[in-house]
């Protein structure tokens, strides 16, 4: 059975875990002692949060470990009611095995409101009887401090170069692919560190070609990244507001861009314009003000068309 | 007489819910409980109390909009209803109709009162509604039980249609009619309140009847303000440009947003009327966010007067108006990103991440996987989603 890459290399052992040497360390001392306090796995995406947490689950509860842990995605399950309930039934029945508590993975906690946090805060403090909770987020930051203080700390970094092409080694091995030193290294560039990234696109790349060539990584990545933005943008430069912010909407929609999501590009490509630096300047102070009123709540679209009609004006 | 009244079901008989539901309904109210009818407006879930009442030989006991029902009402008026026997033994069910009508400051603890009567009432009462699962009637909701009533199919809408204008003696456009009963959306009794309109006249419905039904009224008086905001610079007249007509304020946001950049030729126009719409929007955000309605005052002003008064000169060209196309390709991108999302349900149970991650980080390398011809039997797509993939 063809399987997902990412899924089929995920570590299964703490020895198999690749970067986080310290982290995994630690950890690995804490589950051997059965003691294992709450967790907070703060860090980017693809660096080995949720691998960590299920490595954990395995190692604790044996071919158990689906029974005893609970995986619940923030960002998904609507509102913390719907995950106090479910947190509320998996805890009531103690843990099966030797292992004296539950365990419940929570990710992408910083995408809770505050209010939601604190309901988390009280549930984590009733149910500490029979439950450890790992909770993961990319910024430490936005958690409220009494989720931090509850928690023991850990902060995953991207991986670096030799992490990164670790991962391919194995892959290229496993797989029978042909990877040079060069390709590596833009796969390393192009992922920041992100492990899942990489996989996914060597995966892509493979189903095309199994001799992975620089020409097919750059083609991949770009197909899989809409350029459509810069096209808005040259629109809107070139005085043609109309079809540009009709290409934006349709962009918008055909992809499922946030607003969010398509002024972090635009703000990018401002720099590239071929106009006068002040008026980069001023493009950009009308990016953050657009966004800040994005974030404030008002209508993305109609805050990216004023920013369109400011790109209009200054871009002549 | 109106046709809504004249031709309201009496029995049951002629009520169009499916016979488990009626089955359900009355099996609740011979166990005198209390039960919530929810479904759309016009969808018959007055008409079939009163029709189950006939029945059952019970009197009915309405409580509709037009009474005000604040605690005092609820307690002075329904309760005592509610508790005593009625007239010659007959049987009795309250009827708590469009609950939606209880506002919040003026029915203030009428909620609470009704959720109190609800477990001491000696009969069943019922309660219809459009939205039952309105954060203000959750206590209700759990105190009793709820059927769901479904739109009408425009068929059904057309067959009874049909049936009244024999009666009437209507001649009528077959398609004329289907149109009618299409555009209805499953509320019957609009349908019967246009039939009844458009052929007020000279009991005909023709083809080109429907035209009279459109929104023409309001195309022009859009149109109106719209000149006012992008011809004029009044701003006294400008202001109330909007609030003259019946449109309401989100529809004319669209229009202005749609046709400002056809009106306004000069960027420097342009970019200044922009950021005024932009303030208005600021300013509904604020609306939503804190509820604080006072807000409404600078929205207004900022997509009238504020647009006005961006031009640097007047513009006499004239053209038309253009509808704004947004919402429609709003929902279709919907429709069409169904498919996507139930791919990335499976995507993101499979690969320990979020449905939005999946959406963002994963579902393009799926798809170019997919569309060189190989498959992931792992994630378990169905036919159609695979199909979807490869397009």
């Amino acid at each position: 059975m063809q399987r997902i890459w990412t899924e089929k290399y995920r570590p299964l052992l703490f020895k198999e875990v690749i970067g986080q040497d310290k982290i995994v360390e630690r950890i690995e001392a804490m589950t051997k002692n059965k003691n294992i306090p709450n967790l907070l796995f703060a860090g980017p995406a693809g660096v080995g949060k949720s691998t960590v947490a299920l490595v954990i689950a395995k190692e604790l509860f044996g071919d158990r470990w689906k029974e005893n842990f609970l995986e619940l995605n923030s960002s998904d399950e609507r509102g913390i009611d719907i995950i106090r309930g479910v947190i509320k039934d998996f805890s009531r029945t103690r843990a099966m095995g030797d292992v004296p508590f539950k365990l419940i993975f929570l990710d992408e906690c910083d995408s809770l409101t505050k209010e939601a946090q604190q309901a988390l805060r009280r549930t984590m403090e009733n149910f500490t009887d029979n439950v450890r909770f790992i909770l993961s987020c990319n910024y430490s930051s936005k958690l409220i401090d009494p989720i931090q203080s509850r928690c023991s700390v850990f902060r995953f970094k991207p991986l670096d170069k030799e992490g990164v092409k670790k991962v391919i080694e194995k892959i290229k091995k496993e797989e029978g692919l042909t990877i040079n030193e060069k390709i590596s290294d833009a796969l390393y560039d192009i992922s920041d560190g992100d492990v899942r990234r990489v996989i996914n696109i060597l995966q892509s790349c493979a189903s095309l070609n199994k001799i992975i060539t620089e020409d097919l990584v750059f083609s991949l990545v770009s197909a899989a990244r809409p350029k459509e933005v810069k096209e808005v943008l040259e629109l809107a430069v070139s005085g043609n507001f109309v079809n540009s912010r009709d290409k934006l909407l349709d962009t918008m929609l055909k992809h499922g861009l946030s607003g969010l999501d398509v002024i972090k590009q635009i703000q990018k490509e401002i720099l590239n314009l071929n106009i006068k630096d002040e008026k980069k300047l001023i493009l950009i102070e009308k990016c953050g003000e657009v966004e800040f009123r994005m974030v404030e709540g008002s209508d993305e679209y109609l805050q990216l068309e004023s920013l369109l009609a400011a790109v209009v004006l200054y871009g002549k | 007489m109106s046709f809504t009244e004249k031709y309201k079901p009496r029995k049951l008989s002629e009520v169009f819910v499916s016979k488990e539901k009626i089955l359900m309904l009355k099996k609740l109210i011979l166990e005198r409980k209390s039960v919530i009818l929810n479904g759309p407006t016009g969808s018959g879930k007055t008409s079939l109390v009163y029709a189950l009442a006939d029945e059952l030989n019970y009197d009915v006991f309405e409580v509709n909009a037009s009474d005000q029902r604040n605690k005092n009402n609820i307690d002075s008026i329904v309760r005592p209803s509610s508790l005593e026997g009625s007239l010659f033994g007959k049987g009795r069910v309250i009827l708590i109709d469009d609950i939606e009508g209880l506002s919040g400051t003026k029915d203030r603890g009428g909620v609470q009162a009704l959720a109190n009567l609800l477990e001491e009432s000696k009969w069943p009462i019922v309660i219809t509604t459009t939205d039952a699962y309105n954060q203000k009637i959750s206590i209700l909701r759990k105190r009793s039980g709820l059927i769901e009533i479904e739109p009408f199919d425009s068929l059904i809408i057309f067959n009874i249609l049909k049936k009244i204008c024999d009666n009437e003696n209507i001649i009528y456009d077959e398609t004329a009619l289907k149109e009618l009963s299409r555009r209805a959306s499953g509320d019957i009794r609009a349908a019967i309140n246009d039939l009844q309109n458009l052929t007020s006249k000279n009991k005909e419905l023709g083809k080109e009847s429907l035209e009279n039904l459109d929104d023409r009224e309001k195309k022009e008086e859009i149109f109106t303000a719209l000149n006012l905001i992008f011809k004029s610079k009044e701003i006294d007249k400008v202001i109330n440009s909007i609030e003259k007509t019946n449109i309401d304020l989100d529809e004319a946001f669209l229009w202005i947003d749609e046709n400002l950049p056809l009106q306004y030729l000069k960027s420097k126009d342009l970019f200044n009327a922009y950021e005024n719409l932009s303030k208005a929007d600021v300013f509904n955000g604020r609306i939503v966010r804190w509820q604080y309605w006072r807000f409404l005052v600078y929205r207004n002003f900022f997509m009238t007067a504020g647009i006005a008064l961006s031009k640097e000169n007047k513009y006499i060209n004239f053209s038309g108006y253009r509808r704004n196309g947004k919402l429609l390709k709003l929902f279709w991108a919907k429709q069409k990103n169904l498919k996507k999302i139930s791919i990335c349900e499976k995507i993101s149970e499979k690969n320990h991440v979020s449905v939005k991650r999946a959406v963002k980080d994963i579902y393009p390398f799926i798809k170019l996987i997919y569309k060189s011809g190989k498959t992931i039997e792992e994630l378990g797509l169905d036919e159609e989603e695979i199909e979807y993939l490869r397009k």
